[in-house]
């Protein structure tokens, strides 16, 4: 997982809960991380070490798991734009937008960086207010995508309500978003 | 923040920088070396490039010169730095290319693998080129360019000219004997109406003498009786009631022959004239007459000749001389075929009709005859090369094979036929007008 994402978790905890409760999960955590030296954004940890940190923070925070990864994905999503702006500015409608994740916007993060391993998004389009987003990663982080989406509702000012059914293709589990918009 | 954390941060965040900057190091090594493979990559490919006989030519997405090979810039006749940056189209002038290549900016795949003919700019010179021509596209489908792969075929041009010239003059070769047959027949005749012109020519000389005497004579004021008597004896000699009429019509066949010889002689110029580089407009109807009349040693012997030609029938781009060939063969295949008929015991001439006519955007010739029919074992052989049905000898399988090239592949036209066996085959050629 590149670093970015624990140094946006970082960020993440330090906003919520302060700099001294990071010090201190990042401290309970750090004899058995598998990475010694601090996170920098380019580069690449392993992701037990994230698991093992986000576990770390919903002990000491007292949040259940899925609750703090949803809220991670909802906070990262702004941080995200900033960082690629050129890549969201052009959209009006969060649809449109969604329907770029796969082709151009992980296209560009592999560009950008080339051990990133970014989760393959397919999609099918029922409806002019619909959307299926069929996500398919190992780290299956269904919580932070749902986090994420609740995110572009919120850039986008449109409301965005969301189911998700795991299910399985060619033997490897996938999870599939059905978003409704508006 | 407590007095701790803010140590332990402001250590992250030094080691933090400490590995950024030995990143943006590795990083900058590893583009340099990336960038130094490029390079040689770039090398290689300009060296392979170099080294092709063929022209390379890469335009951008507005059709102007990125790239090229000095082949390229040898076939251009110019420099690499003038052709840099310059657009096709100021180039390479071929409207066809350029049509394709706009319809290939355009989205449309766009795709050529022709022959044209290039007017070099430097030198006005004509260069026959095969041209190979396909649009490139980034993974989003946008147009990126073109890349031409560009041959200069003047030599093998040279040398297909020559073949043609060489089949012609073998062509006029095989006919040769026949055709001095045709021109020996009304020169006997000639020869014969001129021995009589001049016989009588020899018997009228004395009579115009004693004329002339008599004129005399008659000016004097006395024209002696035996005079008189002399013409009239000699008069009645050379019988000119009857040798007028006679050298007349002696001197109108002559004239006649002497038009078949010329037209004949006229004919095999026409026929074995040089075919130009290029298509000319040429005029079919004319063709198939010269053609005509040179074989027509091959055919009148099993055959009559009908000529159905389409008055004004207009001018077909085309290789005249070629097309010729493609006649020849066809008539004397005609010949062929109803000389196997009259073998196989039926009586009397057949029929070669050879017929043209004006289409919406092509013209047609139609050559058939009263011949065997192609047996439906055979119809799918018949344009292929060495298939023969002749005996030893007599065909080498090659004609309707290069009608065939000739049509199709040189003309951009078609040839086909119809057949019913003991009926006889009608080869129907379609030329385009454009």
């Amino acid at each position: 997982m590149k670093g970015e994402i624990f140094n946006l978790f970082e960020e993440f905890i330090v906003k919520n809960w302060g700099a001294d409760v990071f010090e201190d999960i990042y401290e309970a955590v750090h004899a058995n991380l598998h990475t010694k030296e601090p996170f920098v954004g380019p580069g690449t940890y392993p992701d037990s070490d994230f698991l093992l940190i986000v576990s770390s923070a919903t002990q000491k925070v007292g949040v259940p798991l899925h609750e703090a990864v949803h809220a991670f994905g909802k906070f990262c999503l702004p941080k995200l734009v900033s960082k690629m702006p050129q890549y969201v500015e052009n959209h009006s409608h969060p649809k449109t937008f969604l329907l770029t994740i796969h082709d151009i916007i992980h296209v560009e993060v592999r560009k950008v960086f080339k051990d990133a391993t970014p989760p393959d998004f397919t999609y099918r389009d029922p409806a002019p207010n619909k959307l299926v987003m069929i996500y398919n990663s190992k780290r299956k982080l269904y919580d932070f995508v749902e986090g994420l989406l609740d995110g572009v509702s919120e850039y986008f000012e449109v409301p965005i309500t969301y189911t998700r059914t795991v299910t399985s293709t060619n033997g490897a589990e996938v999870c599939e978003f059905e978003l409704t918009f508006g | 923040m407590s007095r701790p954390t803010f140590d332990k941060q402001l250590e992250r965040e030094k080691k933090r920088n400490e590995i950024l900057a030995k990143m943006v190091e590795d990083k900058t090594r590893e583009l340099f070396l990336e960038h130094e493979e490029l390079r040689k990559t770039n090398e290689y490919l300009d060296r392979i490039l170099s080294t092709m006989v063929a022209a390379v030519i890469v335009t951008d997405s507005d059709l102007n010169i990125v790239k090229l090979n000095s082949a390229a810039a040898s076939l251009l006749g110019q420099t690499f730095d003038d052709l840099y940056g310059q657009s096709l189209s100021q180039i390479f002038p071929i409207p066809e290319v350029l049509k394709i290549a706009t319809v290939g900016q355009n989205g449309d795949i766009g795709q050529i693998q022709e022959e044209y003919i290039f007017q070099r700019k430097s030198d006005e010179r004509r260069i026959p080129v095969y041209v190979s021509m396909v649009s490139v596209r980034d993974n989003n489908g946008n147009f990126e360019g073109l890349i031409f792969v560009v041959f200069d075929i003047s030599a093998r041009k040279e040398l297909e000219q020559q073949l043609l010239q060489a089949q012609k003059l073998q062509a006029i070769g095989q006919l040769s004997a026949g055709i001095a047959h045709e021109i020996n027949t009304p020169m006997q005749f000639i020869r014969d109406n001129l021995s009589f012109v001049r016989r009588e020519y020899e018997g009228l000389q004395p009579l115009v003498a004693s004329y002339r005497e008599f004129k005399e004579k008659y000016k004097e004021g006395s024209v002696p009786h035996e005079l008189i008597n002399k013409i009239s004896e000699m008069e009645g000699r050379l019988d000119l009631d009857y040798s007028f009429p006679e050298v007349q019509a002696a001197l109108g066949q002559s004239l006649e022959g002497a038009d078949v010889v010329s037209k004949i002689v006229r004919s095999m110029k026409e026929f074995s004239h040089p075919g130009a580089e290029e298509k000319q407009f040429t005029d079919i109807n004319k063709a198939i007459e010269s053609t005509a009349t040179v074989s027509r040693n091959e055919w009148k012997y099993v055959s009559e000749m009908k000529l159905k030609l389409a008055p004004a029938l207009p001018l077909v781009p085309c290789f005249a001389g070629e097309l010729n060939q493609v006649i020849l063969n066809l008539i004397v295949n005609a010949a062929h075929t109803i000389s196997d008929v009259k073998n196989a015991g039926k009586v009397g001439l057949g029929t070669i009709t050879i017929a043209t006519s004006a289409k919406e955007e092509s013209v047609e010739i139609r050559v058939a005859d009263t011949g065997m029919g192609i047996p439906e074992r055979f119809r799918s052989k018949v344009f292929d090369p060495f298939f023969t049905t002749k005996g030893v000898g007599k065909g080498t399988g090659q004609g309707l094979a290069l009608a065939y090239m000739t049509v199709v592949d040189k003309h951009k036209g078609s040839l086909s036929f119809e057949t019913q066996e003991n009926e006889g085959t009608t080869f129907i050629i379609e030329l385009p007008l454009k």
